[in-house]
């Protein structure tokens, strides 16, 4: 094709990606940071050369970083795997025959995505907790079926489940709006061939809207992949307590931790630049694992 | 083309020293000078307790309008104004170099950042030249700082604060058990000698009110263990009717009677295990909240304020309860201080800071107007300016009759009906930009007027009148004030910390967040030999993460520094 | 028109639907409705515990919250943001997919690889705090908008739907003799208006739910968006009530607690975009009734 032909596209593409560049990579110079011991004002240039010291300390023996990562592994795990439920919301919803409640359900199911996690903590504390929580009063006083009342948010052996759940509530909802939009692309004609055929609406849904969707399923699929360590702060830190610590203390909460005093920038700058490269790594990986076998990729 | 792109930020990011000329706020001409008779505007970051006090740029209440009026001078809040992570905006300050002309911050966390920096101005001339009441008043606040709060140089960089202050009142402690003095009375006031009498008392109480006006179940205490500082609320009360001070660090005590430093939480027969066996106790007995696991503060004091327990450990815990008590029209139930299993020569109830506390001030290099900044701060270390932060201004919140300064009643109404009222008045406002807050002035009249006689009687409540006549006291805390030693000054305490950077910091942070995470578990065992396991395997873990190093360093650091300030 | 009779099985099939969708929607609706019911009821009373009716009704909440100042102001900064900040993303992560979804683009690989890249890096407040200042955006309505013109994720996902269009569409416009900004306006841009809807309701969320930038990159009060109004809103009121310290013996005090504050918060901080909601869903939820009853 002669050179011109794509010109337009370079001017399409060109001037934003310098945006992307001047916003995100160039600021990237803080990782600097991570290699000296940095205080706010003073330069970086006469801050002591610390070499790999904060990447040392966020793997040393005594600190609890193992158990970290551990955690922040379960429970991306746990999250992957329940990825096909927005989906299964949303064939749910655009099956709707009164289209009036199926836009009602979709807005409703949305809501949990707008309150922050310090609301959903008092939300969930007066439901679950053992003093006072509705949860209790319904199943031990009044109804009897416990010895004694439960404690849901002290429990270490639920602590898992009851993130995963309340990560769930909070954006099935949401994340279901994307597959709506990619449910509303397919083809039409397809659906109605299909009719003719006598398929009915459990047949169409497994075998025109689900390959449908695929596409975009993989693609929210490996980004979530490459999103594991970035679990995410507000959450876990809202739902600490001492009795679940075990359980739910994840990266970002425990970085914060040992740098919330005289603000250790060195040290949070290292265990971003740690989850940076990992994120990236197993993005890639995924991608090439799922280009080769599914055909779909992100690249 | 990606490294590329990389260098140029690096360029950028390394000349990080951007001048710009627009720093924070100063939009308007300042640097005037003072004798035109304009007023000089100076900006400033910090000072208020609760950022979100702040009107705007420029306060309106009666006691900013009055400082004005008098130091000739208005103070521009601009990069205060909506911070609520005063330690994170600071940092970012600093690190932009873009600093207003005054700056007050928290040493307790941000002492390493700011000292670190190297932006504060030296001050030697000009509290020489314009700070002559910072030296009257303050003289040995400022040697001690020279010393303590500096670099080889010996100057005088930062300005202490609350200087010849205490958290001393007459009316509440903040520092001691309080309990619901009603119910003690109708236990016939029962012994306190021991924490196991104490636990007997809250049970008999618990007996008699086992519920609040709700319905909902009353216990004899509460925790806020899932707050990040919860656990120092363990032994608040306890160790300090044992004379052992905390401050600063979580490992270590002052200990009043033996005079030295002591381990806290590595010490296992010591104050602070015993206080956690107190809670387990507690716990096992039913007296203790077992939602106090997930608790925090603002569930605490809600549980609080509706009355739903029996003691705390300071009186500010308590939220307002008593106020609560007397809106229900129930006002003869409220709380008092008690000694409970004390020692008899030394406790701790009142934190002094003869010199200074943790809300240090520094004038920034950068600063454009130095000499007005020192001119303006010298008048916070008058008594005049002392008085007019904490009470406000003549004619309207007070008035003098005979000498004596008076509150208003409807001020005094005022105070106590409406939360939001110091918003309107700035009385209580400026609590961190207060530099000079001694009890008395050279007269010995209190220079905070609750204290007037008169005034303290129609502030206290029902129930504190009620006890101090029971006992034939003058002040609620008169048992605590007839120890011989009731009093600690913890600026040295406060003083002492690992250098940036160093392998002591790195294991003190990992031992703080393991002690913060890990020890409210201990109290929730359900059996005594529980309890010893894991108290056990918590220690196991404490000190193989370095604590008796950690100890060690700040013990030699604390003594050091004593020894270099004997005369 | 005519009904469509159901077989069971279709019958089944929707009754299934409904019931799980009413649960879920029960699930997903009552938190929000406790918060709207704690915020009208009086704050002392709703100590004891509220769930299904308000307890008390108390419009105080409100009212503390509508005397603060510069309200108004704050809620027109953030309405800006986030209709320019949302039309800007829309334009510069359309305009950029549709170039990076040709094959035949130069640099196309290195170009998207390097977006994408960037939603898993971040180089803290700091490097940024600085490099906004350098750039000149500091305490400049633009920092609210040009960062976030393109966005990894939109741009994904708006690739990803392009890339499924019929290539026949394009290529009849080609042979018209259409240029590529004509292509995308007329041809390509219609087809995508479900995917540009979801961008556009996620950006505009997020536009309206950002304060942090507020607090550091532009902090003086000409900008203050209304949710970092809120937010000191609530600690403002947090260390009011814990600085009662005298009695307080009039009926009439205005008492609020710390949870009512915060519902009220979050009432009103997402009252706003859940009214803007509803217009936007009838660019994704159209035309996707299958089997529906047609008419």
């Amino acid at each position: 094709m002669a050179r011109k032909h794509y010109t337009p596209y370079l001017l399409m593409t060109v001037p934003f990606f310098i945006l992307i560049l001047l916003f995100n990579f160039v600021p990237l110079w803080g990782w600097v940071l991570a290699f000296v011991d940095y205080t706010p004002g003073r330069s970086i240039a006469d801050s002591p050369f610390a070499g790999l010291k904060y990447f040392r300390q966020l793997f040393d023996k005594t600190s609890d970083f193992g158990l970290v990562l551990r955690n922040t592994v379960v429970l991306s795990f746990l999250q992957l795997l329940l990825t096909p439920l927005p989906v299964a919301l949303a064939i749910m919803i655009t099956n709707v025959r009164k289209r009036w409640y199926s836009r009602v359900i979709q807005t409703v199911t949305s809501f949990p995505h707008f309150t922050s996690w310090i609301i959903v903590y008092s939300v969930f504390f007066a439901f679950f907790s053992i003093d006072d929580g509705a949860l209790n009063k319904l199943l031990y006083s009044t109804l009897h079926w416990l010895d004694e009342p439960s404690n849901i948010l002290a429990e270490p052996k639920y602590s898992w489940w009851l993130m995963t759940f309340a990560t769930l509530w909070k954006t099935a909802g949401w994340t279901a709006i994307i597959f709506i939009a990619a449910i509303a692309g397919i083809d039409q004609e397809q659906y109605q061939a299909a009719e003719v055929d006598g398929a009915n609406r459990w047949q169409q849904a497994i075998h025109i809207t689900v390959p449908g969707i695929m596409p975009t399923f993989i693609i929210l699929l490996l980004i979530n992949i490459g999103n594991m360590l970035n679990i995410g702060f507000d959450q876990y830190y809202v739902f600490h307590n001492a009795l679940v610590h075990e359980r739910i203390e994840v990266i970002d909460t425990y970085t914060y931790r040992i740098g919330i005093t005289q603000l250790n920038f060195s040290y949070a700058t290292a265990a971003g630049m740690f989850k940076s490269f990992v994120s990236v790594a197993l993005l890639f990986a995924a991608n090439r694992f799922s280009r080769m076998t599914t055909g779909h990729s992100i690249m | 083309m990606l490294a590329l792109v990389l260098l140029t930020g690096l360029a950028l990011g390394c000349s990080g020293k951007t001048n710009e000329g627009g720093s924070e706020g100063s939009n308007r001409p300042s640097a005037s000078s003072n004798e035109a008779g304009e007023p000089v505007t100076l900006t400033i970051f910090g000072g208020l307790v609760n950022n979100g006090a702040l009107q705007g740029p420029f306060q309106n209440d009666d006691v900013m309008a009055e400082l004005e009026k008098r130091t000739n001078v208005k103070l521009d809040f601009t990069s205060t104004l909506n911070v609520t992570d005063a330690s994170q905006k600071l940092a970012v300050m600093l690190a932009g170099k873009d600093l207003p002309d005054i700056v007050v911050f928290n040493a307790l966390t941000d002492r390493d950042k700011v000292y670190n920096s190297g932006q504060a101005m030296p001050l030697d001339d000009l509290v020489a030249q314009y700070g002559q009441d910072i030296q009257k008043n303050a003289g040995e606040a400022l040697a001690l700082y020279k010393q303590m709060n500096s670099d080889e140089s010996h100057s005088l960089y930062y300005l202490p604060g609350k200087v010849g202050g205490d958290d001393y009142s007459p009316l509440v402690n903040q520092n001691a058990w309080n309990l619901r003095w009603d119910l003690y009375k109708q236990l016939n006031h029962p012994k306190l000698d021991t924490l196991d009498d104490l636990l007997d008392v809250l049970e008999d109480m618990m007996k008699l009110e086992p519920v609040n006006k709700f319905d909902k179940k009353n216990y004899g205490l509460g925790l806020n263990l899932s707050d990040d500082w919860g656990h120092l609320m363990i032994d608040k009360a306890t160790a300090n009717m044992r004379g052992m001070v905390q401050a600063n660090y979580n490992d270590w005590y002052y200990d009043m009677s033996k005079q030295q430093i002591v381990p806290r939480v590595s010490d296992p027969e010591g104050i602070f295990w015993e206080s956690m066996k107190f809670y387990n106790k507690a716990y096992q007995r039913g007296i203790l909240d077992p939602e106090s696991a997930t608790l925090k503060f603002n569930a605490i004091s809600e549980k609080y304020k509706t009355g739903r327990y029996f003691a705390a450990t300071a009186y500010w815990s308590l939220a307002g309860a008593d106020n609560q008590f007397i809106a229900d029209g129930q006002s003869e139930k409220g709380f008092a201080p008690f000694l409970v299993d004390h020692n008899e020569e030394n406790i701790y109830i009142v934190q002094a800071f003869a010199s200074g506390d943790q809300y240090q001030m520094f004038i920034p290099k950068s600063s454009k107007n130095p000499e007005a900044a020192m001119k303006f701060i010298n008048y916070l270390y008058t008594y005049e300016g002392a008085k007019l932060l904490q009470n406000g201004v003549e004619g309207k919140q007070y008035d003098v009759a005979d000498g004596v300064p008076l509150l208003k009643d409807s001020e005094i109404e005022a105070i106590q009906n409406d939360p939001n009222h110091y918003l309107k008045t700035g009385v209580g406002k400026y609590i961190h930009l207060a530099r000079f807050t001694p009890h008395e002035d050279p007269q010995g009249d209190p220079v905070n007027f609750t204290n007037v006689p008169e005034t303290l009687k129609k502030m206290a409540l029902p129930v504190q009148l009620d006890f101090m006549e029971h006992y034939g006291y003058d002040s609620v805390n008169e048992a605590f004030t007839n120890i011989p030693n009731y009093k600690f000054d913890t600026s040295l305490m406060s003083a002492v910390n690992p250098e940036a950077g160093s392998d002591i910091q790195a294991k003190k942070e990992q031992l703080d967040a393991y002690l913060v995470a890990n020890i409210a578990k201990i109290i929730y065992q359900k059996t005594d030999d529980a309890y010893e396991k894991a108290k056990q395997d918590f220690l196991d873990a404490y000190s193989s993460k370095g604590a008796a190093e950690v100890f060690d360093y700040y013990k030699k650091t604390y003594d050091e520094l004593v020894a270099s300030l004997e005369p | 028109m005519k009904s469509i009779r159901l077989a069971p099985k279709e019958k089944a099939f929707d009754l299934l639907n409904l019931i799980v969708l009413t649960l879920f929607g029960i699930v997903t609706l009552y938190p929000f409705y406790y918060i709207f019911i704690y915020s009208i009821s009086d704050p002392t009373e709703a100590l004891r515990g509220v769930y299904l009716l308000p307890r008390g009704f108390s419009l105080d909440n409100y009212r503390q919250l509508f005397q603060e100042q510069n309200i108004l102001w704050a809620f027109f900064i953030s309405v800006s943001r986030t209709v320019l900040g949302t039309i800007a993303t829309l334009i510069g992560c359309t305009i950029f997919s549709y170039g990076i979804s040709k094959p035949f683009l130069p640099f196309r690989k290195w170009m998207y690889g390097a977006v994408i890249v960037t939603m898993y890096i971040s180089p803290g407040i700091i490097p940024v705090y600085l490099t906004m200042k350098t750039y000149g955006l500091y305490n400049n309505f633009l920092v609210y908008i040009l960062p976030g013109v393109v966005v990894a994720f939109f741009v994904i996902l708006i690739k990803t739907y392009m890339e499924d269009i019929p290539k026949e569409m394009e290529e009849s416009a080609m042979v018209d003799g259409a240029s590529a900004y004509t292509i995308l306006w007329k041809v390509i841009l219609p087809l995508c208006m479900p995917v540009l809807a979801t961008v556009a309701i996620f950006n505009a969320v997020n536009q309206w739910n950002t304060w942090v930038d507020n607090l550091y990159l532009a902090p003086k009060p000409e900008l203050q968006t209304l949710q970092l109004l809120l937010y000191t809103y609530v600690n403002q009121q947090n260390a009011a009530l814990s600085m009662v310290t005298s009695a307080s013996m009039s009926q009439h005090a205005v008492v609020l607690t710390p949870t009512s504050v915060q519902m009220t918060i979050t009432f009103v901080a997402t009252l706003p975009i859940l009214l803007v909601y509803p217009f936007m869903q009838r660019f994704f939820l159209k035309g996707i009734m299958l089997g529906a009853v047609k008419g």
